[in-house]
């Protein structure tokens, strides 16, 4: 749930506000948590469209799936609370729940 | 293409030549225009950086945007919208609840970084095609163009082909689409001037420590729009358009027989019955005499009377005018309460007569105002952008005319500067604009100071031509009798003319004796001349000149209609 969530956040992101954007903000969301999480520091910042989807699965399997769940939700708060200290959290999630649909639909439609 | 929603847009409206239009939601814009955008126009915006562009577009996208008729805000390499979101979320229109559904935002930024337009146009109509939106905004122009490099990648879709499919794709999907782009030579030189339905442009120019923002419509397809430059501000609403009225525009209200009661004692029975309804009044003198006093109890006699009032200060906030009234024994604070009265407060620095206009416009119309204060052109004039000072009459003109086509009555007071004697007794730079003229001046006499006030000009209207003294007290203005038998009150430092001093005209009639006395101060005048002081016709004096002469008091020389009036004093000189 959180790495499917992490994954549409960052594409919701990169739709609105542009890959470049949305890569920045991970980068630092990352580098603010992985004090706490240090797994973090083997996770890639990009789409995810590998087959390894950015290097989860080898963490996963390395961590384990609840250390993993943990340290992406962490980086998904500290990307929030961001993004809310420049547009405001209610813009913040109306931007990712516009994306995550898409998103979301995408998924539907692959086979 | 998928079929689209159903549009229930609340901003279209029907069209003369039959092409709906799409209001833009900015306030004055779309008579601008010429009634709004057409629907499904491509329209663009141009300007300089920082003139308001992304605003103006942002601030028509949310005004129309709804979840059935939404909108998609394209970004391209321009401002990172990040940014944008952080500062445009501070106007009013930006509502958030309308993010993520009625309206999109999507960043072009990685498909444009290589100049291959025919990606950024896939991902376009992939978007287009995905939302189905009623309105489309791309931001910007200047960087879809590639303006710091080539227009398109070797081997790609150029850029005129890029704009011609976006139109098409635009059109034939029934979007009204905003095309955000910068006003330099070489993009004036591009297809999109061409292939863009309307193009309206943005522009800011610093003059001393002000900085006027102007509105030009360039073009628009099957619309007659306004022509000429248009002020524009951006407050936290967002943009507001003040719309240079032209000048034919006005039409002169018809003369009215009606006369308002100035509420200054003395006052109306020398303007032979009061204040003309619809007529510009302008009050002139020096500092001190008393200008805001007659203003004042214009309006208040206004309130009094059940009409509505509208008073424009530039020079003293609404508190201390009010304050001020009071100790004038005019108390009109009450009456904002009411819904009567309305006291509007103009003083930054960089105004422009057309947003003045506009904000007195408006509260004429909310409270039905009959009466208007401007207090005073001195005052306004200051206010003003130092580019509009340049052309204060012109501008005047326009303010004024658009007022009284109205139909309100405007006593508006200006200072007039200069010492003795040089004074000048008028403010002939805008003189000409007024229907009604007064002029008040300090006089010395036996060593005091006195006021006195002269009514220079009535249009079609009998009036006073005497200097008549008032008083301004505590209890406010009073107008008094004329001062006579001076000469030289123009200079300020009158004298006494001994061989008028007399008790009276024995034997005359008010009326008579008034003729009698113009006719002393003008020395000799032909009938006509003298009825045009008197503010009668040449007819209507005939009789009084016939029984004044056989009373002795005057005599006519000449024959053949060509008589030259005499008057003689009482002493038979």
């Amino acid at each position: 749930m959180v790495f499917s969530a992490t994954e549409l956040t960052y594409r919701a992101l990169a739709r609105s506000i542009g890959v470049a954007g949305a890569h920045a903000l991970f980068i630092r969301a990352r580098s603010q948590t992985v004090k706490s999480h240090p797994l973090l520091r083997e996770i890639r910042i990009d789409n995810g469209e590998d087959d390894d989807r950015a290097g989860i699965n080898a963490v996963i399997e390395k961590h384990g799936n609840a250390a993993s769940a943990a340290a992406l939700e962490a980086v998904l708060e500290a990307l929030l609370t961001l993004l809310g200290h420049f547009v405001g959290i209610d813009l913040v999630v109306r931007l990712v729940a516009q994306g995550a649909t898409i998103g979301t639909k995408e998924h539907e439609d692959m086979p | 293409m998928t079929t689209k929603k159903s549009r229930a847009k609340h901003l279209i409206r029907p069209a003369d030549n039959g092409i709906p239009n799409m209001c833009t939601g900015v306030p004055g814009l779309d008579a601008v225009i010429g009634g709004g955008v057409p629907e499904f126009s491509m329209n663009l915006i141009t300007g300089s950086p920082g003139a308001g562009k992304t605003t103006l577009a942002q601030q028509i996208m949310f005004a129309n945007a709804t979840d059935a008729t939404p909108a998609l805000y394209f970004t391209v390499l321009g401002e990172p919208t990040l940014k944008m979101l952080r500062y445009q979320k501070e106007f009013g229109f930006f509502d958030p609840a309308l993010v993520g559904s009625a309206v999109q935002y999507v960043n072009l930024s990685n498909e444009a970084v290589d100049y291959d337009w025919s990606v950024v146009l896939e991902r376009m109509i992939e978007e287009i095609e995905r939302v189905h939106p009623a309105v489309v905004v791309v931001d910007s122009f200047r960087i879809a163009m590639g303006g710091g490099g080539a227009p398109s990648a070797p081997g790609k879709m150029s850029l005129d082909a890029f704009i011609q499919l976006l139109a098409v794709e635009m059109t034939s999907s029934e979007i009204t689409s905003f095309i955000i782009g910068n006003s330099n030579r070489r993009e004036q030189q591009s297809p999109m001037y061409t292939v863009a339905d309307a193009v309206i442009s943005l522009s800011q120019v610093a003059d001393r420590n002000s900085v006027v923002r102007k509105l030009q419509v360039l073009k628009v397809r099957g619309r007659a729009t306004m022509p000429g430059l248009h002020t524009f501000r951006i407050t936290k609403d967002g943009l507001q358009v003040f719309p240079r009225i032209p000048e034919q525009q006005f039409e002169r209200r018809p003369m009215s027989k009606l006369r308002l009661s100035s509420g200054i004692p003395g006052l109306d029975e020398a303007m032979g019955g009061g204040i003309p309804a619809g007529d510009a009044v302008m009050l002139g003198g020096p500092a001190g005499s008393g200008k805001t006093t007659f203003a004042t109890q214009f309006a208040a006699e206004g309130l009094r009377l059940g009409e509505a009032v509208v008073i424009v200060v530039f020079e003293e906030y609404p508190e201390e005018y009010l304050a001020r009234a009071k100790a004038r024994n005019q108390d009109i604070s009450a009456m904002i309460e009411t819904g009567n009265f309305r006291l509007i407060y103009l003083r930054p620095l960089d105004l422009s007569v057309d947003e003045t206009l506009a904000e007195i416009l408006e509260a004429v119309s909310e409270i039905g105002a009959s009466r208007v204060v401007i207090d005073s052109l001195s005052g306004f004039q200051i206010a003003l952008a130092p580019a509009f000072r340049e052309d204060f009459r012109e501008s005047l003109y326009r303010l004024v005319g658009a007022l009284t086509a109205t139909g309100v009555t405007i006593f508006m007071t200006t200072e007039i500067a200069g010492g003795y004697p040089k004074a000048a007794f008028t403010t002939e730079r805008v003189s000409f604009i007024t229907d009604d003229i007064i002029v008040q001046r300090f006089v010395e006499i036996d060593g005091v100071l006195k006021t006195v006030l002269a009514i220079h000009k009535m249009r079609g209207s009998a009036h006073s031509h005497d200097f008549l003294t008032y008083e301004v007290s505590a209890l406010g203005a009073v107008v008094g009798g004329p001062l006579r038998n001076y000469r030289g009150i123009l200079t300020g430092v009158p004298e006494l003319q001994p061989q008028l001093v007399r008790e009276g005209h024995s034997g005359l009639t008010e009326r008579e004796s008034s003729v009698l006395d113009t006719l002393v101060r003008l020395g000799s005048s032909s009938l006509i001349v003298l009825a045009e002081h008197v503010g009668v016709t040449p007819k209507e004096l005939a009789e009084t000149i016939e029984r004044l002469e056989l009373l002795g008091y005057l005599r006519s020389t000449g024959t053949n209609g060509k008589e030259t009036l005499h008057a003689i004093a009482q002493n038979g000189s």
